[in-house]
């Protein structure tokens, strides 16, 4: 039996206008990379057992915060945030409208993650290099950025084409017993092609011990140089207490961009 | 218990990926594998771990060592793989002031070193490492640095507002070079204080005044310096030269030593020569200097908290007469100088304290380069001493205010009691007059602080001189002088009480001194008691 894919699913219905503004997004590394990342001067993608290929994650808008779900084993690390401008949406890139490491890692057991199998393709989205695309996923899951942002996604998917009544099905599902919550409902952006620092670069959260790799990358990315946010780290603080502080205060930061009135292409 | 018994320590994880750094115990604790974190509570947090465990594992060595650690209650910290040790956490801060009384400890990432001033939060420890991380800035990039110092000066005030600290708003103010007289050599910094504040109002703000009057506060560091000419740095050659872009005149410390025979502290001097000879130590020594060549005190400097060196340095300073010359020898004068700070946080004590610093440098077999000693070398170190001075002050208004009864009250009532006048009591009550009512007085004058102080440095002086002169005379019947330096000591107290009255102390003085006839009158008065 075919189903249909998210891609053509939005392309197949009209998008309202103006759409919500484009967010920012987030890419969120361990402590131990910091340096290394900025000796580089770019974020290089990484190998990805869930895709077999090297990609690069974001998460578009700034909600990172995943206690569990998580497809890598950072919830063990010590995080670093670096959030970056929607321009970088520009770029090639491709959304999936969940965290696809949670679904590869099938620790999301129920009805409607088997029924979007096969995920990678039915959920895919290309982004074409058009910044708008994240912005309708945006406005036909959860109807506009506020509601996207608190995770409220929007009823009225279940009366539009296939797969939206299943993806819905899949965010509103009670997933907690698996250690997952609402933040399931957050877009994922996966990039290909590395991302330099020297551009884009909006907030940077770290572990103050690394101040002095941040004054590194202040260098490097003048004049538009980032903003910046530290966590104390005396001790090695709970990882996930951490994490949601950064993502407290990268929020400060996309509130910003919430607020904005969105493109009226 | 039944947890801590199950809990087998496996290893750590270094989460920052550098050394040294406080890292992530790893181990299991019943069938699980866990991490131990803390959480913002300060309560440990037992991570599960649900994928593949990468850690490092300690060896039999660090496993022997950390036999006994106890995951719920103690921390652990790494200076590499294979070098870990536990701590308290009920110790953390003690733990952290041990790690930065090393100047050498995390020197490539001074941002390690301030978040662990942080946790200790006293101006001694944090202002000097806010410093070194600026320095540090100022080379990577001082346009970050002074958006990082924006960001950070409220939040480190809000850490020492019970100090009252106040730092300056502009970043240059910490990094601006001392400016240097040269028509003032031989000194190469005197730091002046005006004597004019309370010891919780020290803090009005840390900065250096660089005003260029002839006034003799030109320079002066307001904030710790609460006993005027504290600290000084004299810079000795024999010939006319220029040292680190210091034009240098012809001044030896006898010339010094001449010059400032007739000032009122000078018998107090901590001289500490630094250089390649010995000889500005035996030439101070034929100035009348006593000799104290303690080496290794400075080695073991940063065990200021060891009861060892409590003991030591009292039967130090309880043997010194005149002079404390200090000696150190380096090759490498701001090794000398870095020392020193930690000398002065050495000598900075209820029971001791100099009344001047003179800090010598001694330049006279000085042959070469000295590639680390530059202006802004010696500006730092001097910052450092000055804080640790100013973080001793602190702490030993503390231990006033902690002491119920008082300390005065103590040591009246010690220096009248029957066995202290006793024939065995008198050499005690010799030392205790030279050098505690001495440390009294000048934590007194802490608490004076403005005109007052000053006059009880005159009032001390005057005591002082008696003393020394009988002492200089060979070993003087103590009997007669003993009842009016009794008397005297029992003024000063009382002047000190007064000073402790107003801060909410309660112990009533009956006399208050408060200008300069009283000081006559109070003198008159105890040399009729005395005859």
């Amino acid at each position: 039996m075919s189903h249909s894919t998210l891609d053509s699913a939005i392309s197949s219905i009209a998008s309202p206008s103006p759409l919500p503004m484009a967010l920012p997004i987030v890419h969120v590394t361990s402590a131990r990379g910091f340096r290394g990342i900025v000796d580089t001067g770019a974020l290089l993608p990484t190998p990805c057992s869930v895709f077999g290929e090297d990609v690069l994650y974001f998460f578009y808008g700034g909600g990172f915060y995943r206690p569990r779900n998580h497809q890598t084993k950072n919830r063990e690390e010590l995080p670093v945030a670096l959030l970056f401008d929607p321009s970088l949406l520009a770029g090639e890139a491709r959304f999936y409208p969940c965290d696809t490491g949670a679904l590869g890692s099938g620790r999301i057991c129920c009805k409607a993650a088997t029924d979007l199998e096969p995920f990678r393709e039915r959920l895919k989205v290309d982004g074409h290099g058009d910044p708008d695309v994240p912005c309708k996923m945006v406005s036909h899951l959860f109807g506009d950025n506020g509601r996207y942002l608190r995770g409220e996604v929007d009823p009225d998917c279940v009366n539009k084409p296939d797969p939206f009544p299943v993806i819905y099905e899949l965010l509103t599902t009670d997933l907690t017993g698996s250690g997952i919550d609402h933040r399931q409902s957050v877009l994922e952006c996966q990039m290909l092609t590395p991302i330099s620092l020297r551009e884009h670069l909006l907030w940077v959260g770290f572990p103050e011990t690394l101040t002095g790799a941040f004054a590194d990358l202040y260098e490097l990315t003048k004049p538009t140089v980032p903003e910046y946010h530290y966590y104390r780290a005396h001790v090695n603080f709970n990882p996930a207490q951490i994490a949601q502080q950064l993502q407290d205060r990268a929020a400060d930061v996309i509130r910003r961009f919430e607020a904005l009135p969105g493109s009226t292409r | 218990v039944t947890i801590k018994h199950e809990f087998d320590l496996l290893g750590h994880d270094c989460p920052l990926g550098e050394y040294p750094a406080p890292v992530t115990p790893v181990g299991r604790l019943g069938d699980q594998m866990v991490y131990i974190y803390v959480n913002e509570d300060d309560t440990p947090h037992i991570q599960d771990v649900l994928d593949d465990v990468t850690y490092t594992p300690h060896n039999r060595v660090v496993n022997e060592t950390l036999a006994k650690f106890d995951f719920l209650n103690d921390r652990l910290f790494a200076f590499s793989a294979d070098s870990v040790v536990s701590y308290s956490a009920a110790r953390e801060v003690q733990f952290f002031e041990s790690l930065l009384s090393d100047p050498h400890f995390a020197g490539r990432n001074p941002f390690i070193r301030l978040s662990f001033a942080k946790r200790v939060a006293t101006p001694g420890v944090l202002l000097p490492e806010l410093e070194r991380c600026l320095s540090y800035l100022a080379e990577k990039s001082s346009d970050f640095m002074a958006l990082w110092y924006s960001k950070e000066r409220p939040l480190i005030s809000t850490l020492l507002a019970e100090y009252r600290v106040k730092l300056p708003l502009d970043v240059q103010q910490f990094l601006r070079p001392l400016i240097w007289d040269s028509k003032r050599a031989p000194v190469l910094s005197a730091f002046e204080a005006k004597v004019a504040h309370l010891c919780g109002t020290l803090a009005d703000s840390y900065v250096y005044h660089t005003d260029t009057s002839d006034s003799p506060y030109d320079f002066y560091f307001e904030a710790p310096n609460v006993v005027g000419h504290q600290f000084r740095t004299f810079v000795e050659c024999k010939a006319t030269s220029q040292a680190v872009g210091i034009d240098l005149i012809d001044r030896s410390v006898e010339t010094w030593v001449r010059e400032h025979a007739q000032d009122p502290f000078r018998r107090y001097w901590i001289v500490s020569a630094a250089g390649f000879t010995p000889d500005a130590m035996h030439r101070a020594q034929q100035c009348g200097i006593e000799l104290l060549t303690l080496d290794n005190l400075v080695s073991r400097s940063n065990r200021i908290t060891s009861p060892f060196f409590v003991e030591e340095r009292s039967a130090i300073f309880g043997k010194t007469g005149k002079f404390a010359f200090f000696a150190h020898r380096s090759d490498q004068p701001i090794e000398l100088l870095k020392a020193t700070a930690a000398y002065v946080d050495v000598v900075q004590s209820p029971s001791v304290i100099p009344s001047q610093l003179l800090v010598v440098l001694d330049f006279s077999g000085w042959k070469g380069d000295f590639p680390d000693l530059t202006r802004d070398s010696l500006h730092s170190a001097h910052t450092q001493a000055l804080l640790r001075y100013q973080n001793s002050v602190l702490k030993m208004r503390s231990i006033f205010e902690a002491n119920e009864s008082g300390y005065a009250t103590v040591w009246r009532n010690y220096l009248l009691s029957p066995e202290c006048l006793s024939s065995d009591g008198r050499e005690n009550l010799r030392r205790v007059l030279k050098w505690q009512v001495r440390a009294r007085l000048n934590v007194g004058l802490c608490y004076a602080g403005g005109e007052m102080a000053e006059r009880l440095v005159t009032l001390s002086a005057k005591l002082r001189r008696e003393l020394l002169a009988e002492a200089s005379t060979g070993t003087p019947p103590l009997t007669t002088r003993i009842d009016s330096l009794r008397k005297e000591t029992q003024l000063l107290l009382r002047v000190a009480s007064e000073t402790m009255v107003s801060e909410g102390n309660e112990i009533v003085a009956d006399r208050l001194i408060t200008t300069d006839s009283d000081i006559d009158d109070a003198i008159t008065e105890l040399a009729d008691l005395a005859a």
